[in-house]
């Protein structure tokens, strides 16, 4: 069969996707990822065709001014304690009164409006001319339901963790409020979540994100990006290793303050503890020297070195949660903003994990959670237990069988 | 366990897939130079031992041959082994002076591979080892591992061809290695080969037979606007290899000569060429489009007939598509592939060198219009799509790993 992965501009939201199109590849059928020109490198590098007919979207941006605006209207719950950035730039404000939304998006929201519509027009044009049997899109890309419903056949939304379509807390729902014109030139009526028939569920029973439609439950299998490993990194250390992850995306949402990595070595330096740094170099660089006990990793997809890690402590993207989960390692999140914080507490509800509150973080706070997920063997046991959990789920290649009979329905 | 050819291990990859897929962990092991290239097909890579320069390793073992008398093509002037450039006469390298520094480089290489691999596997502890059939030192990691090893062939070379220059792709470890390993020094140590190959160019092998369904890849970069329009007129795929004139030599681009034979035909010409040979073919007739590293299988939908060099990869993709195929092939290997196609109907093979206009029009005159080519085509096609396909193959390889002798193998380390 043929399948067509349609996918948003934002990689940790479609990279759970990846073992599934391996899945399908594996199996004999056809997969094409449509997605914009920015996402080649990334789809081709995880192994997939990437078919560039999109334009590109900043979702960055789409994110800082819904944050803006929520802010704004007084909708941001005040324990979030997020500073107001300005959506453009991303430059921390002194508050709402600095930046104009209203004029900024008279500016952008006609040509935004039209290049919404000509990607939806051109994953129209892809399907008609391709004839999937199924397409498959992630949270943030719904317009991909539009191509399925156009040449008839069933669309399936892939999750990206524990967040799902039927969420209430603010910053949780992914289900857009507005919708291009191009729904109704294309034939598509429908609107909100009702637009959503099945999801591919890929969290341990334990963290089951919410959800109206049906679900596929499969087992996620680490994706983090090509990369390779230096043979240190494989062994295991005799000091206990403590690894850490950041995401490169934060503080293009919430500012400077929100790279927390500065006080996670302050706090781990003391210890003796090995601390894995997987940051990027420039990131890195922020840092300046490192302590003795802290050994950085660069372009290593954190799977690998999950395999002898005793703790990681992240920023709660679902990526990390869940290859952490796949790992049995407990995990230390240090939040800022909504879907990190939920990832955050469903984990932590599960007795695998600790969550703390990212702003204004202190390294003691850090340094006695460590400790806590160090010495309490509780946390490794409900680690361990969440990961025969998903190990229970079906692999993505007996997914593909289900999809082949939705497929053939 | 892979060699220094991405051309030799991306027919691994959908394996690869279909193993993680299943849950399975898999990592590629390669050198240095592969890193780059292998983890970015969707496995993770590590790097092990030394580099070998694959293009020298090839341009010395043809210039034996000259030396000998034994050129396959006369007609081309010899190559500096070590530089690549075009030489007067063959006796312009000199051989005897080099020989004792090559083969005392290709034992610190072989040395750093085995001793690579073989501290990988004994700290990672693999249950099944895959390899191909230059990349022996799988066998080594196997044997330290208590692993079970399995060659994964690229197309129709097998593990036992017979014929000059063939014999030794044999996979084995030479005798002092397996005296030092205490491996029998009789043991068959390959037992088992997964061949991509339909039957009726079934590579020869005295091995266990896994059959799978050949699934195209061609490695990163494989990103491109589809090329739906169905063409009017008939379409003719030209691909060449990379790495042929760092081989063969400049006079080894035999495109020029198809663009002349097919400048009667009526049908549209589409050329996949590396950069380095879009330069080197300079302009081209209107209406011929040239695409650079554009992927083949991509390319083949609507094709009518392909032409390559004779590379497996080349091959086995325009077989899982169905399409009758000109070979004009150079290497030993290319020409023994290419004859083995040519024996079913499905393509047509002429020597390299020998390629004029004249022949090469009128192989694809026959190509395209003689039905009985097509329909051979279309037979193997239908022939690799029913043969298991890698997530099928996953439980029979899960069946074959001995999990005692891991054990035993994992206890003694």
């Amino acid at each position: 069969m043929r399948v067509m992965f349609a996918v948003s501009d934002y990689l940790p939201h479609y990279f759970p996707m990846v073992p599934l199109g391996w899945a399908l590849q594996a199996a004999g059928h056809e997969v094409r990822v449509v997605c914009a020109a920015d996402q080649v490198s990334h789809v081709d590098s995880a192994g997939l065709t990437p078919v560039p007919i999109l334009e590109d979207v900043d979702m960055l941006m789409w994110a800082r001014i819904g944050h803006f605006a929520a802010a704004r209207d007084g909708r941001v719950p005040a324990d979030l304690d997020l500073p107001v950035v300005n959506p453009r730039t991303g430059e921390v404000l002194a508050g709402v009164e600095d930046f104009d939304l209203d004029g900024f998006m008279k500016t952008i929201r006609g040509p935004e409006a039209a290049k919404m519509g000509r990607r939806i027009d051109a994953m129209v044009d892809f399907a008609q001319r391709w004839s999937p049997d199924l397409v498959v899109y992630d949270l943030l890309h719904l317009d991909s339901v539009v191509p399925a419903k156009v040449t008839g056949v069933p669309a399936v939304c892939h999750l990206t963790g524990p967040v799902g379509t039927r969420e209430t807390g603010y910053g949780l729902n992914f289900i857009p409020e507005h919708y291009s014109r191009a729904y109704d030139k294309h034939g598509v009526v429908e609107r909100g979540t009702g637009l959503i028939s099945h999801v591919i569920d890929i969290c341990p029973a334990s963290m089951a994100p919410p959800t109206d439609a049906v679900r596929l439950p499969v087992r996620y299998i680490p994706y983090n990006g090509p990369g390779s490993m230096p043979a240190w990194a494989a062994r295991k250390p005799r000091r206990p290793r403590i690894a850490v992850m950041w995401s490169n995306t934060l503080s293009h949402l919430y500012g400077p303050g929100s790279f927390a990595v500065p006080a996670i070595v302050d706090a781990l330096r003391d210890l003796d503890v090995e601390v894995v740094l997987t940051v990027n170099a420039e990131a890195a660089k922020t840092l300046g020297p490192l302590p003795q006990n802290v050994r950085l990793l660069e372009h290593c997809p954190v799977h690998l070195l999950l395999a002898t890690a005793d703790v990681l402590v992240h920023s709660g993207g679902a990526g990390a949660t869940l290859t952490a989960v796949a790992n049995g390692v407990p995990q230390l999140f240090v939040t800022f903003g909504a879907e990190y914080r939920a990832n955050g507490r469903r984990l932590a509800a599960t007795g695998a994990g600790l969550q703390v509150h990212g702003p204004g973080i202190d390294a003691e706070t850090i340094r006695k959670s460590v400790l806590t997920l160090l010495e309490d063997p509780s946390y490794r046991d409900h680690a361990g237990r969440l990961r025969a959990e998903l190990l229970d789920r079906p692999s993505p290649a007996a997914l593909t069988g289900v999809l082949e009979e939705l497929a053939a329905r | 366990m892979v060699s220094d050819y991405p051309g030799h291990y991306f027919p691994m990859v959908p394996l690869g897939w279909a193993l993680q897929a299943a849950g399975h962990e898999v990592r590629i092991v390669c050198g240095p130079g592969q890193v780059e290239t292998a983890s970015r097909t969707g496995l993770p890579a590590l790097a092990r031992g030394t580099d070998v320069d694959t293009l020298v390793q090839a341009r010395i073992g043809y210039h034996l041959e000259a030396r000998a008398g034994l050129a396959n093509h006369p007609g081309l002037p010899p190559l500096h082994p070590l530089t690549g450039e075009p030489m007067a006469r063959v006796e312009d390298f000199d051989w005897p002076a080099y020989q004792p520094q090559f083969v005392a480089q290709q034992a610190i290489q072989g040395r750093d591979r085995t001793r690579g691999i073989a501290g990988f596997a004994r700290h990672w502890r693999p249950e099944l080892v895959l390899y191909d059939l230059l990349s022996v030192e799988g066998l080594v990691a196997a044997h330290v591992s208590g692993a079970r090893a399995v060659c994964h062939l690229w197309g129709p070379t097998g593990t036992d061809e017979a014929g000059y220059g063939l014999e030794r792709m044999r996979p084995d470890i030479p005798a002092p290695v397996r005296e030092r390993l205490g491996i029998d020094p009789d043991a068959e140590l390959v037992t088992h080969v997964i061949d991509p190959c339909p039957p009726e160019v079934a590579p020869a092998t005295r091995a266990t037979r896994l059959p799978v369904r050949y699934v195209p890849y061609h490695g990163p970069g494989s990103a491109g606007r589809p090329a739906f329009a169905a063409p009017g007129r008939r379409r003719i795929v030209v691909v060449w290899s990379n790495s042929l004139t760092r081989i063969f030599g400049p006079a080894s681009f035999v495109v020029p000569t198809v663009l002349a034979a097919a400048a009667d035909l009526d049908v549209e010409l589409v050329l996949a060429l590396s950069a380095d040979d879009a330069a080197r073919l300079g302009t081209v007739p209107p209406g011929v489009q040239v695409l650079r590293q554009f992927p083949l299988s991509l390319l083949l939908h609507n094709a009518s007939v392909v032409v390559h060099h004779g590379g497996a990869g080349c091959l086995m993709t325009a077989l899982a598509a169905g399409v009758p195929q000109l070979a004009l092939p150079f290497g030993l290997e290319q020409e023994m592939i290419a004859r083995r196609l040519a024996g079913t109907g499905a393509g047509i093979a002429i020597q390299g060198s020998a390629a004029e206009a004249g022949n090469v029009g009128t192989a694809l005159r026959a190509l395209l219009d003689v039905a009985q080519h097509a329909h051979a085509a279309r037979s193997l096609a239908a022939r690799n799509a029913a043969a298991p396909s890698p997530a099928e193959l996953v439980p029979v390889l899960a069946g074959l790993v001995d999990r005692s002798a891991h054990a035993r193998a994992v206890r003694g380390l």
